[in-house]
């Protein structure tokens, strides 16, 4: 990531790039949420999805430069999502409390297909999707000496979805 | 020939606090504490190694008493220490840069306005 | 009531994720939502307390309803017991406080949210900690706590030195995070499980080998460098120092009680091994060190919260050298120390907020008569000091007293001259605390008004309110501690002692027969200490009584004979002409002698180790990974050889 964004002014205008990262774009988020919808079956998860989502910013970056970034992100709304995404975690796993059962316990609704686990996996999937893309923006904010780096000592980064 | 695998995380561990002593750079420093963080990690999952044995991941049908395959639980630890110490790698890389805009230096020798 | 333990550490996180989110928008909202965070979790742990204290029961919560499958624990679980709910009081109480006191502290800094959100994760970490019956659980709230701590400490980063205190805990905290990481690989490589209690019970049956060994040996400097033991106290010190008084009291209250609760679980349960004069001598050692070099590095601070963080280590020492005796007079201290310390060390921490919260310096050689211009916070300084020296009668002299009781009679009855030279240590320890006091409450409260903090006004009521809960709670539990051993001590004591009972309730009655685990034989324990508040009356009287004789015995005409004082008090120096000032004072035109000038002549004639003690907390990350290096060898090598 490093030796590219040194230089972004230069990928700005250079076209190749930006079409490679126009396309490559849907389908970097596109495997992410492959990845993270068969998490429960298959190699793979929330986490590992979440981070493949979170890194096609990379992209944005590459073809469209930091500004453009910073223009197509709110950084507010992403840290919004993580709380949302935390609290979804929480109360899926809570509803184990309500019914009488343990925390964390796992319906299975045989029905739809579905079980608790699944869901916690994606709201894990879409917190990382969250955190990591705005530490992202956040990093992508110190390497463009246009920006202001954004850089609290303070951030959520410390859950750890076990 | 996990023997070789045991001797590999604990150099990198040596390695890691070898290079918090003695280097005197903020950066070198979180290099250690990263170096220190991949030797456990390798530790635990050479821990959780079967030689021979299939990734495993099975259908409850597929799983007889034969199946053998190697240790999910470290696989699983390992994965949320990578991503405890990727943490302690962003946070701390974070500090240093704030470090070198209050200090103006990366040199642990000048970083100790707190002492005795 | 089965769901309380996670119910309450959720509230905690669940509150910290709304803060962030609804907080940025309204002020009072966050309020609403701290407050009720901080006391659920009070609440739930108080109504614990008929199940676990008074019925004996322990509570095991299977995350998922994952039970254990053919004797093997598969799931993670939340196993509540004495032990674990005794710390749960005493840290939801700690939170609850500092969270009250929050409100009006942190009025001068922005990014509150930011503040609330790591405070309660902070919270909830350390509380999950010690409910947690999983080794990984234990480690990844390490990690979280460790994480949110650094960031709180950094919090007010204008402050100098903030950033730096913060590395250097991260870069040290790190190591000994990665201890516990691989002290609970190697335990798992050697049992194929996390669960404590399973691993208490296939630790007995299958017996130490090198490994397990080596994985004690790193859970115990692990848990150690968490409790800042002695070769990580520089870390605690630059922690406090910067950090805001709220966290200085979770750092010190709370942080430090997790590594507490990990060497008492690591030793009673999970390894059995208390009763092994080895293990005696690593956990008594560390901790006898701690206390003095800390309590003799606060002599030199200039700083009040650094001089207050080098205390709190020392009393951890107290605390860590009781649980080493292995004893059950022992344990019993070492928990009662460990609340009383959490109460006695937050009230001060909270005093010195305040201090800085009104006059925004916390330099001991600036401040002074404060105590004119803020008498009610005054007062809380004397109880807290009072407290923390083991003055009568407030707490930390009955558990002080345990613990000398403790560690004598473990000397005795084991005729094993150590355990008195511990006794001895810590006596001398609570002597020079009392001094480091003296001189904290001289150079802050007492003497001249400097110009500049004339119009210094008392904190406000929301402030004091914290305080005074802190100080009725050190006045309770010093002269009822008989109710606390009876009602508080005595069960969590059985606790420790019960591991049949830990580990039967965890994987299912006889498991623990089966393993080879037998019972302490030591049902229904009371932890009893002779104290009564006549016999403090007598020694009253006896110290007031020596004090005047010494007096007498030093009238100016004998000044060259010496000073007749008997060899066991190490704060006597030998009184000729040179050393004269640190008896008299000057001469009364100074008569207003500086708050770190008081104990110049004891500073003189130690020169040397303060010098060689002032060098060796360099300030260098270096040095300090070092240090934790070398002991995390140490402790290898002695454990691995000896053991």
């Amino acid at each position: 990531m490093t030796p590219e964004s040194n230089k972004p002014k230069m990928h700005r205008k250079d076209v190749i790039v930006r079409c490679a990262a126009d396309v490559f774009l849907p389908l970097a988020c596109m495997f992410g949420c492959y990845v993270v919808f068969h998490g429960s079956s298959s190699p793979g998860g929330g986490f590992q999805g979440g981070v493949l989502i979170a890194s096609a910013i990379l992209l944005v970056f590459l073809g469209h430069g930091g500004s453009q970034v910073k223009d197509s992100f709110s950084s507010r709304l992403l840290h919004s999502s993580e709380t949302i995404a935390e609290i979804m975690y929480v109360v899926i796993a809570l509803l184990g409390v309500f019914t009488g059962l343990n925390f964390c316990f796992n319906f299975v609704f045989a029905g739809f297909e579905m079980e608790t686990s699944i869901l916690m996996n994606d709201a894990v999937g879409y917190h990382v999707m969250a955190g990591i893309t705005c530490l992202l923006i956040l990093m992508l904010g110190v390497l463009d000496p246009e920006e202001e780096g954004g850089d609290t000592p303070s951030d959520g980064k410390e859950d750890v979805s076990k | 020939m996990m023997i070789v695998n045991y001797i590999g995380a604990f150099a990198l561990i040596v390695l890691g606090i070898y290079c918090m002593v003695v280097k005197h750079n903020l950066i070198k420093t979180v290099i250690g504490i990263g170096l220190v963080d991949y030797g456990a990690n390798l530790l635990i999952v050479s821990a959780g190694f079967n030689d021979g044995g299939t990734a495993p991941i099975f259908n409850l049908e597929e799983l007889t008493q034969s199946s053998f395959f190697v240790d999910p639980v470290p696989q699983a630890l390992t994965l949320t220490s990578i991503v405890i110490g990727a943490c302690t790698t962003a946070m701390s890389l974070c500090l240093v840069i704030m470090i070198h805009e209050q200090y103006g230096t990366l040199d642990t020798r000048k970083i100790r306005r707190l002492n005795g | 009531m089965e769901n309380f333990p996670i119910l309450a550490i959720m509230t905690l996180f669940v509150c910290a994720f709304i803060v962030s989110l609804v907080g940025r928008r309204n002020a009072v909202v966050r309020n609403v939502v701290v407050t009720i965070a901080v006391t659920v979790p009070l609440v739930m742990m108080l109504c614990l307390i008929p199940t676990v204290f008074i019925d004996g029961e322990t509570i095991v919560y299977w995350l998922g309803n994952w039970a254990p499958e053919a004797d093997w624990a598969i799931g993670i679980c939340l196993e509540v017991d004495g032990l674990s709910l005794f710390f749960g009081l005493v840290v939801t109480v700690a939170v609850f406080v500092s969270g009250l006191y929050s409100f009006t502290y942190m009025n001068h800094d922005d990014s509150l949210v930011n503040y609330y959100t790591l405070f309660l994760m902070l919270s909830g970490s350390v509380l999950g900690l010690v409910l947690s019956g999983d080794l990984f659980n234990i480690f990844v709230m390490i990690e979280i706590m460790t994480f949110t701590a650094v960031a709180l400490t950094a919090f007010r980063n204008t402050y100098e030195g903030a950033l730096e205190g913060a590395f250097k805990y991260l870069a040290v905290g790190s190591l000994g995070s990665t201890c516990v990481l691989l002290g609970v690989a190697m335990l798992y490589s050697q049992l194929h499980t996390l669960n404590l209690a399973q691993v208490a019970a296939l630790l007995s049956s299958q017996g130490t080998n090198p490994v397990t060994i080596a994985a004690f040996a790193f859970l115990f400097i692990g848990f150690g460098s968490k409790a800042f033991l002695f070769p990580f106290q520089p870390l605690a010190a630059d922690a406090h120092a910067v950090a805001p008084a709220s966290i200085s009291l979770m750092i010190s209250g709370v942080l430090t009680k997790c590594g507490v609760y990990g060497i008492i679980r690591l030793v009673y349960v999970l390894y059995q091994n208390y009763d092994q004069p080895i293990v005696q001598y690593l956990v008594t050692g560390f901790g006898a060190i701690s206390m003095f070099v800390c309590v003799t590095m606060a002599f030199n601070q200039h700083n009040f919260k650094r001089l207050l963080a080098f205390h709190s280590i020392s009393q951890v020492g107290y605390v860590i050298t009781a649980v080493g005796l292995g004893s059950i007079l022992g344990v019993g201290a070492g928990l009662y120390h460990a609340m009383n310390h959490t109460i006695f060390k937050g009230l001060l921490f909270l005093t010195a907020g305040a201090v800085q919260h009104q006059t925004g310096s916390l330099d001991l050689d600036r401040l002074g008569g404060l105590g004119k211009r803020m008498p009610k916070t005054c007062l809380l300084f004397l109880i807290g000091a009072a407290s923390i020296s083991g003055l009568p009668p407030f707490n930390g002299f009955a558990s002080k007293w345990m613990i000398y009781q403790a560690a004598f009679l473990h000397g005795v009855t084991t005729g094993n001259f150590y355990f008195i030279f511990i006794c001895v240590v810590a006596l001398i320890t609570s002597v020079l605390t009392l001094a480091s006091f003296i001189k904290v409450a001289q150079s802050v409260f007492f003497g001249q008004l400097p110009e500049e903090y004339k119009d210094v006004e008392e904190v406000p009521l929301t402030m004091r309110l914290p305080m005074w809960v802190l100080a009725i709670l050190c006045i309770l539990t010093g002269l009822f501690p008989d109710f606390i051993q009876e009602k508080l001590l005595t069960p969590a004591v059985n606790a420790v002692f019960n591991v049949v009972g830990y580990i039967d309730t965890a994987m299912g009655t006889g498991y623990a027969a089966a393993s080879g685990v037998t019972a302490a034989g030591i049902e229904g324990i009371a932890v009893t200490g002779t104290w009564s508040p006549t016999s403090w009356l007598m020694l009253l009287f006896c110290i007031t009584c020596a004090v005047a004789i010494v007096f007498l015995l030093a009238s100016p005409d004998d000044k060259q004979k010496g000073f007749p004082v008997s060899s066991a008090d190490e704060t006597a120096q030998p009184l000729d002409a040179k050393y004269e000032p640190f008896f008299s004072g000057e001469e009364a035109v100074y008569s207003q002698v500086g708050g770190s000038d008081l104990f110049w002549g004891f500073k003189h004639s130690w020169r040397r180790y303060f010098h060689f003690m002032h060098d060796w907390h360099s300030g260098i990350v270096n040095d300090y990974a070092l240090y934790g290096a070398v002991a995390i060898a140490f402790v290898l090598l002695f454990c691995i050889v000896l053991l």
